[in-house]
This record gives C-alpha cells, structure tokens and sequence, in this order.
C-alpha cells in the first residue's frame, strides 16, 4: 500500500499540575498516553471519544499547537516534532485546522474578506488582485455569497461562520485538514450541510481528514476508518462499516448505543448499554484497563493489567483501500481478545 | 476599523455625557492651540520694520528673544491686527495685583503679568504636559504589556513586579525626586515623572487584555494558521486593549491636569517659565486681597478640564463596553 499521508507513533502529551508558591511541579495529567495511527492519503481517520478523552488534545498536539511530550509524527517525510519556529511555521501550510466553534474561532475585529485571506498573507505574497481573486473563489468553493465577504462573523449564522472558517483552512491547498468537532456547535440541519462541503472538497482537492467528533453517527459519513479513544489511549481502532456492524470493544458498543438507528424496528428493540458514571479523571486513572470502573463485562483481569491495543485476526470484509495499518482492526480489552490466536496468554 | 468602533462611535452620539464632555475638552484644547491669538504681546498679522509678518510672536525669531522686552513696541507704529488681549503671559505691564480693566480683562497677577493671557497659555501647559505625558505612558506601556502578554514566562512575572513597585510611587514624588536631579525647573520632569508612573497602569492593561484574548480559539486558529507570534500579537491580540486604554487615557488626563496645577501651586523647586493655573491658584491664597476672579478663573478652567475628562471618559467606557446595551435614553 502507498505511504501515509500522517504517521503518529506513541504520542503522549503531559499537563503538568503545580502547586504552591514555587510552581512546583505535583503531578502530571496525561492527557494523551501512547497515540498511534496512520492516515493515508485523501482518507479520512475519525477520531472519537467523550470528552475528556483526549481527541482533541491529540489533534492540537499533531498541529503542534500544543507541546507533545513524546512520541514521533511524521507528515509525509518531515518529522514535526524536531521542527521549531520558522520551519514549523512553514510546515503548518500543508496542515490546518477547523475548529469546532465557529464564533470563537473567527477575530470579531476582521471582515470575512480578511479572515480568509489571512493564510494568503501569511504565506504567499499575492498582489492584491490576485489576492482578492484567490479569496472569491474560495469563498465560492465554500458556498459563501461574495456579498459576506465585506460583513463581520458577528453578522452571519453558524453556518456560514463555519464555511468561512472551513474556507480560510483550505486556502493554502493543505494535504492534511484537522477538523475539530466542525460540527458539533451547529444546529442538525446546517451539520449535513457542512458535511456535504467537507466531503466535496476532499474530493476535489485531495485532503486527507483527521475527524474529532465525540458523536459517532456523524463521522460515519465521512470516515474511512474509526479510532475510539478513552481516558488518553485507543481502545479500538477499526474500518468505519465493521466498527458500526461489530463493535468489539464494551465502550464502542456502548457509544454505538447511545446512536439512534433509523430503522424503527431496530431501533425499538435493540439493547441499550447505558453507562454508569464520568470518566474518571486522568489526573488518577483507574489501576489496569482504565475503562474497567464502567465497563459491564469487568473480569478480574482488567483491574490489574492494562490491556494492549492488538491486532484481531483478518476480519472477514477486505480492507478499505487506502486505509492505514493493513485495515486490520484493533482492540485494547482482555474480553474481547480472549479467543485470539495472537492474544497474550491470560 | 470595525463595526464595533461604529457601534461604539453612534453610542457616543447618543450620549450626553459624551456630548458635553467632548465640547469642554474640545474648547480647552482650540484654546490651547490658539493661545497666541487670544492673548499675546505681539500681533496675529503685523507689519514689522522689515515687512509684513504672521504671527511674529511664535515665528520671528527677533521678536521671541526679545518677549521680555519690547516686541510689542516694535509693531506699535504700523498696521497690525493684535490679538484679544495685547499682553503676552510672561512679561510684567502693569503694577501687580491690578483690578480688571480694558487692557487686562481679569486684572494683574503679583508681578503684574497680564491673568487672562496666564490663563489662556495656562491651557496650553495643562493639555499638553497631558498630551505629552500620557502619549508617552501608552508607548511605553503598550510596548512592555504587549510584550509580556506575548513572551508570558519569567518576562511576565518580572514586569509584574515592576508594575506593582512603580505603582507604589506617588507620581509627585517623582516630581520632586526629577526637578531635584534637574536644578532648573522644566515641565519636562513633570512630563517624564507622568509617563513614568502612567506606562505601568497601561501596560498593565494592555497586559490583561493581551493575555486574555491569547486563550481564545482566534488566537490559536491564527497560530495554527502558521502566523508568527508577532503578527498574532499586532492583528488578533493588541486591538483588545485600544478600548481600555483609551478609557483609561482620557481619565488621565484628569489626574495629570490636577497634578501639574498641584506642582505649580506646590511651587516645587522654583518658579517654571510655562504659565500654570496651579500657580494663579497659588497667587490667590497668598493674596487674599487680590480680585475675586484671581482665584475663581483658573479653579472654573481646572474644574471644567476635569468634569470633561470625567464625562467623556465614562461615556466612553460604557460605549465601548459590549456588554452594556443601553441605547435609548443615555444620560
């Protein structure tokens, strides 16, 4: 299979927690504890959880916007992690972000005209002409009236606060897109929508996804593969079809579960699994598989040992094409691996 | 810029307290501008021994070196067009402590100096050791707020420590501390002793706002942008502490307004060449048998500055506070 797009090896990211007059420090939130995935070119990853579990502090390390503590990504051939200040800065038009609310994340100071011009004028030095060229035909591939351009985000509906902010992350033509719960702030009936207009400029344009949401049934349109996270780790990892029709893990099924299915039928008598509590807080987490306080099929082991993402054996469909780590699907659970061949012994 | 700086611009409008405050400090700041045609010693438009000259008092540069002395006999004989009152604030035309009269509309002081041309100059000294003062304080306070805002870390402790130490310094202290050093009294020392204490409550300001607005989701969409940190400093940061510092600007020119009359009336190190209302103030208590209008002239100016400030300034707070949405019937 073709190289990927995004190789993340063992990311961890640490908070430390100070205390006192001397800011010394106490603890460490780990709020990422060993991230690995791959994305292939034009494919798109979701990535999804609770909150609390670290999706989004994943995505803001991969973009380096907040300081990994470990662990190696690479995008293409550079490795992000050893870059710093001006090469980073160069780096960053291969990779952007949409953030997922689109009132914060638009300056209330700046036109939509500037908003998105402003990575033009960060990176490439346009005449203005063309600059103003280059910003309508985004604004058109977005599906922004050219009349917004001149208005201020305080003016304009989520909506299309999104299609700006989705349009000035497009602007440079970047390979890989970071989408942060885009969105999870809108209301149901402008989401598709936004939708559509992520998976048509993905087609156009070539980008490849990482797709926060802590909402499964709105990655499945856009996903080609799924990572579910918990309390800073993958717990499983899998094509998005076989993770929807066989959840392995207790914790996909109960998200799964909580995903109204249209059918009727289904969904009047399929069992719900309703979990009990928070996630409990990464400043403490649980001894062993740090999902076990809430899981409902808890053996004895998963108190005491954590246990490894691993890889099930061949699954019955083939691979997605272009779809990182041999579409192999993977699960971190002693239950759900106890039949494997490949498992660790009990 | 914005539709927030024309939010703010018709709440303004609509407000009284804008109105009148921007119609007081606007009269005092023409005549500070226009002092010279008010009252001066040497004529507007004047028909010297070599010719015809404009304004002479401040351009002819004969005729300013010689303000103690005869500039005004110079023009005597010619045609001139001489300003409101024919006496320029600093040389003596009359005994001291003279009641009003035609020449001297609101009398003499005790070195019988013309008081409506002191006052009328007086303005000039009050708005622009302001001017001065307070321009300097935001130059310098922006810069290192900004800074510290951008560079957090130890740069940001260490500048608070800094603040918190100038702002135990009562800025008269200062006053006296600098005309000490600087033996002839200028309203220089005043104006550094100002800006001195004035940068740490801007930066201060700038420093909050910066600091704040560094955590909101524009910010780090501008870095993830691939923005550098000063360009996410200049565009996305720094324009939240215009409003703040503004506010806080106008209201110094209160504070500092009242300082400089406090200085002046103080006599701190010495008489100073700038006329000064503090000093008029000043004259009137020694005096107490000098007119009426000795003391009440400079007290009305100096009240008038500072109920300007006030009402412009607290008008502008609430305009261009977002929260606030009183529009109707502002007062």
């Amino acid at each position: 299979m073709s190289e990927p797009l995004l190789r993340v090896r063992d990311l961890h990211v640490g908070f430390p927690v100070r205390r006192g007059l001397l800011g010394r420090e106490v603890a460490r939130v780990r709020a990422v504890d060993g991230v690995s995935f791959e994305i292939a070119r034009g494919a798109t990853l979701g990535l999804v959880g609770e909150s609390g579990s670290g999706k989004s502090t994943t995505a803001r390390a991969i973009l380096r916007l907040v300081e990994p503590s470990a662990g190696s990504i690479r995008l293409g051939e550079t490795e992000l992690r050893s870059l710093g200040g001006r090469a980073l800065r160069r780096e960053r038009r291969r990779m952007q972000m949409v953030f997922q609310d689109p009132y914060a994340s638009l300056d209330p100071r700046m036109t939509v005209f500037d908003a998105i011009a402003e990575p033009l004028r960060v990176h490439a030095r346009l005449s203005r002409a063309e600059l103003e060229r280059r910003v309508a035909e985004l604004a058109n591939q977005t599906g922004l009236d050219a009349s917004f351009l001149r208005r201020y985000p305080h003016e304009m509906s989520g909506g299309q606060r999104q299609r700006v902010g989705i349009a000035r992350a497009v602007a440079l033509r970047p390979e890989l897109v970071v989408l942060d719960e885009p969105v999870s702030a809108l209301d149901v009936s402008v989401q598709a929508q936004i939708l559509n207009l992520l998976a048509e400029l993905q087609a156009e344009l070539g980008l490849s996804y990482l797709f926060v949401a802590h909402d499964l049934a709105v990655v499945r349109h856009l996903a080609d593969e799924v990572a579910v996270m918990y309390l800073g780790r993958i717990v499983e990892h899998a094509p998005v079809d076989e993770l929807f029709e066989d959840p392995r893990h207790p914790y996909t099924r109960a998200l799964l579960s909580a995903v109204p299915v249209p059918d009727p039928v289904v969904e009047r008598s399929r069992k719900r699994v309703v979990l009990e509590g928070e996630v409990p807080s990464p400043l403490a987490p649980p001894s062993g598989c740090s999902f076990h306080p809430r899981c409902p099929e808890v053996i004895v082991r998963c108190r005491r040992e954590r246990p490894p993402l691993v890889a099930l054996g061949r699954s019955p469909r083939e691979p997605a094409p272009g779809v990182g780590a041999g579409g192999a699907r993977r699960v971190a659970c002693w239950v759900a691996t106890a039949d494997e061949p490949g498992a660790p012994e009990a | 810029m914005s539709t927030h700086a024309a939010t703010a611009l018709e709440r303004l409008r609509k407000s009284l307290r804008a109105r009148v405050g921007v119609t007081i400090l606007g009269c005092l700041a023409l005549l500070a501008i226009f002092a010279d045609l008010v009252a001066s010693d040497a004529p507007v438009v004047g028909r010297g021994p070599d010719g015809w000259y404009v304004l002479p008092g401040l351009v002819d540069q004969r005729a300013q070196a010689e303000q103690g002395g005869a500039a005004a006999e110079r023009y005597a004989g010619h045609t001139a067009v001489w300003p409101l009152v024919r006496s320029g604030p600093r040389r003596s035309v009359a005994a001291p402590l003279e009641p009003a009269s035609k020449a001297h509309p609101l009398g003499t002081d005790e070195h019988g100096r013309d008081v409506l041309a002191r006052l009328v100059h007086g303005s000039r000294t009050a708005l622009g050791v302001s001017a001065a003062a307070i321009g300097l304080g935001i130059l310098l306070g922006a810069l290192l707020g900004g800074l510290a805002g951008a560079l957090r870390g130890r740069y940001n402790r260490w500048l608070e420590r800094l603040v918190d130490f100038v702002d135990t310094f009562p800025a008269i202290i200062l006053v006296a501390i600098l005309r000490a050093i600087e033996g002839e009294p200028t309203p220089l020392s005043l104006v550094a002793a100002v800006a001195i204490v004035r940068w740490a409550e801007v930066a201060r300001l700038v420093r909050t706002e910066v600091l704040q607005a560094s955590v909101e989701d524009y910010a780090l969409a501008a870095r993830a942008l691939g923005a550098s940190r000063w360009r996410v400093l200049w565009r996305h940061l720094m324009p939240n502490a215009v409003g703040p510092v503004v506010v806080s600007s106008v209201f110094g020119v209160a504070s500092v307004t009242l300082l400089e009359a406090a200085v002046s009336f103080l006599d701190m190190g010495g008489e100073t060449a700038a006329p000064s209302w503090g000093e008029l103030i000043a004259e009137a208590v020694r005096h107490p048998e000098a007119p009426w209008s000795l003391l009440l002239a400079p007290v009305v100016l100096l009240g008038s500055t500072v109920l300007g400030s006030y009402l412009l300034a607290d008008a502008l707070r609430d305009a261009l506070d977002p929260r606030t949405v009183r529009l109707s019937r502002e007062g």
